[in-house]
């Protein structure tokens, strides 16, 4: 098979994920359970975990990384902390339903979207310039468009959030591990990712990163092996976020996963990635039956979107499937971003590249379309 | 053999305790305290030789990783906190 799905999950792992995760099922219990060796190896296995993503990711303290199931939960937790009815929020105009779906729960929350155009970084940020003033309650932004691979300028972003004194939170589901993320440079309250995109980890981990003085809500509540007579979640990070067993097998894939892109490190993956794609956009735009939405190969991606000219994205999508062929098509839970970059009827054929993936897969896919 | 025990708030904070000590040279096992000294229920300790506190707290102050209480243990077995 030729996969081109990792912006939904990296399929091809690095060995040492799945071997670490095997491991860990056979001889790792949970932490903060017990003093014998396994609950003391899955605690170490954590802590390992916590502190080599707070030193990949800017943040202060390794108690202030939190595993969750994927990106959508750290959203969901960040989102519902700092967010309650009749607050006004400011979003970008590619977010995602894992923040426009809470935000939505929540309800009564006034939201201003910034419909900057696709691949102009300079209007979004003048847009958020705008739209951010200090009466706003948070700012929720999206790193990368999972559905154009789009880069948002989240370091103007940060800035004007910085200024006006409004927290910030991150999405860097299609971002981390491809791109740098930094908690601490953006001064962010919170920054989700998933581990089973850019980090290789296995499907169910997930990552929060908490700002320094950010005090998040419980969306979950039950055991921490921590300060049990006491009723009330724990104050105390990562003890908080934190209740019943933790995925701890499959946090032992994700440290693995992690140390893989810290090796490689993200540029290079960015790199690679990146000209898989432009030789796709390349190859599609010479065929003439697509709508490119690649910035004419200026912008640096791991995710290309097209409209083809000739049939419905799903029926491409179908028809890659039959010979192997690994895409999405559709609106990618995203239709925001469709609504602003006018794909909404549509929905798009979306590839997206991983490390793994060939020049010479690139070539059999054209031969396909 | 008398020792002081360094009560963490968290499993994460002990590990760190005992991670920063151990650093520095100073023996120091993380875990689960009797429970008759945390009137919260469960919670983790850091164990170090009564020779060694001034330095470790010096060593976690510097760190930012204070423990949260710390209790004294004599020959006789019996705990005493120290404030």
């Amino acid at each position: 098979m030729i996969y081109f799905d990792s912006a939904a999950t990296t399929l091809q792992k690095p060995e040492s994920v799945s071997k670490a995760a095997a491991a860990a099922i056979y001889t790792m219990t949970t932490p903060g359970r017990g003093d014998y060796p396994a609950a003391r190896k899955a605690a170490d296995l954590m802590l390992r975990l916590r502190t080599e993503a707070a030193e990949f990711f800017g943040v202060p303290e390794p108690d202030n990384v939190i595993l969750t199931q994927n990106a959508t939960h750290g959203l969901n937790i960040a989102i519902k902390s700092l967010v309650s009815p009749g607050d006004t929020v400011v979003i970008s105009g590619y977010e995602h339903n894992a923040v426009t779906r809470p935000l939505h729960a929540i309800g009564g929350v006034s939201v201003r979207i910034v419909n900057g155009r696709l691949f102009d970084p300079q209007h979004m940020a003048e847009g958020f310039r705008q739209a951010v003033d200090s009466r706003v309650k948070a700012v929720v932004c999206t790193h990368v468009s999972n559905v154009f691979g789009y880069a948002l300028p989240i370091d103007e972003i940060a800035e004007i959030c910085r200024k006006q004194g409004v927290p910030l939170i991150v999405d860097a589901a299609q971002s981390a591990g491809i791109l740098p993320v930094n908690l601490e440079a953006w001064n962010a309250a919170y920054v989700a990712m998933p581990g089973h995109k850019g980090l290789y980890g296995p499907q169910g981990t997930g990552l929060l990163l908490c700002g320094k003085n950010t005090e998040p809500h419980t969306l979950l509540e039950g055991g921490t092996g921590s300060l049990s007579r006491q009723q009330e979640m724990p104050g105390i990070l990562p003890d908080r976020l934190e209740a019943g067993t933790q995925n701890v097998h499959s946090a032992a894939g994700l440290l693995e996963g992690l140390r893989f892109v810290r090796r490689l490190g993200t540029e290079r993956i960015a790199n690679r990635e990146a000209h898989i794609m432009k030789r796709l956009a390349t190859g599609l735009r010479r065929k003439g039956r697509y709508h490119i939405f690649d910035n004419d190969g200026q912008e640096k991606t791991s995710v290309l979107s097209v409209v083809p000219l000739y049939a419905d994205p799903e029926t491409v999508a179908g028809h890659l499937a039959e010979h192997l062929v690994a895409v999405r098509a559709g609106l990618h839970c995203a239709p925001l971003a469709h609504l602003t970059a006018g794909t909404s009827e549509t929905g798009t054929l979306r590839f997206s590249a991983s490390i793994f993936n060939a020049p010479s897969e690139v070539d059999e896919v054209l031969k396909l379309l | 053999m008398p020792y002081y025990l360094l009560l963490s708030r968290s499993i994460t904070h002990a590990q760190r305790m005992s991670r920063t000590l151990e650093r520095a040279g100073i023996t120091a096992r993380f875990f689960r305290p009797p429970m008759g000294l945390t009137d919260r229920g469960c919670s983790y300790a850091v164990r170090i030789g009564a020779h060694a506190l001034p330095d470790a707290l010096q060593r976690l102050e510097a760190d930012g990783l204070l423990p949260m209480r710390i209790f004294y243990s004599g020959d006789d077995g019996t705990f005493s906190e120290v404030h």
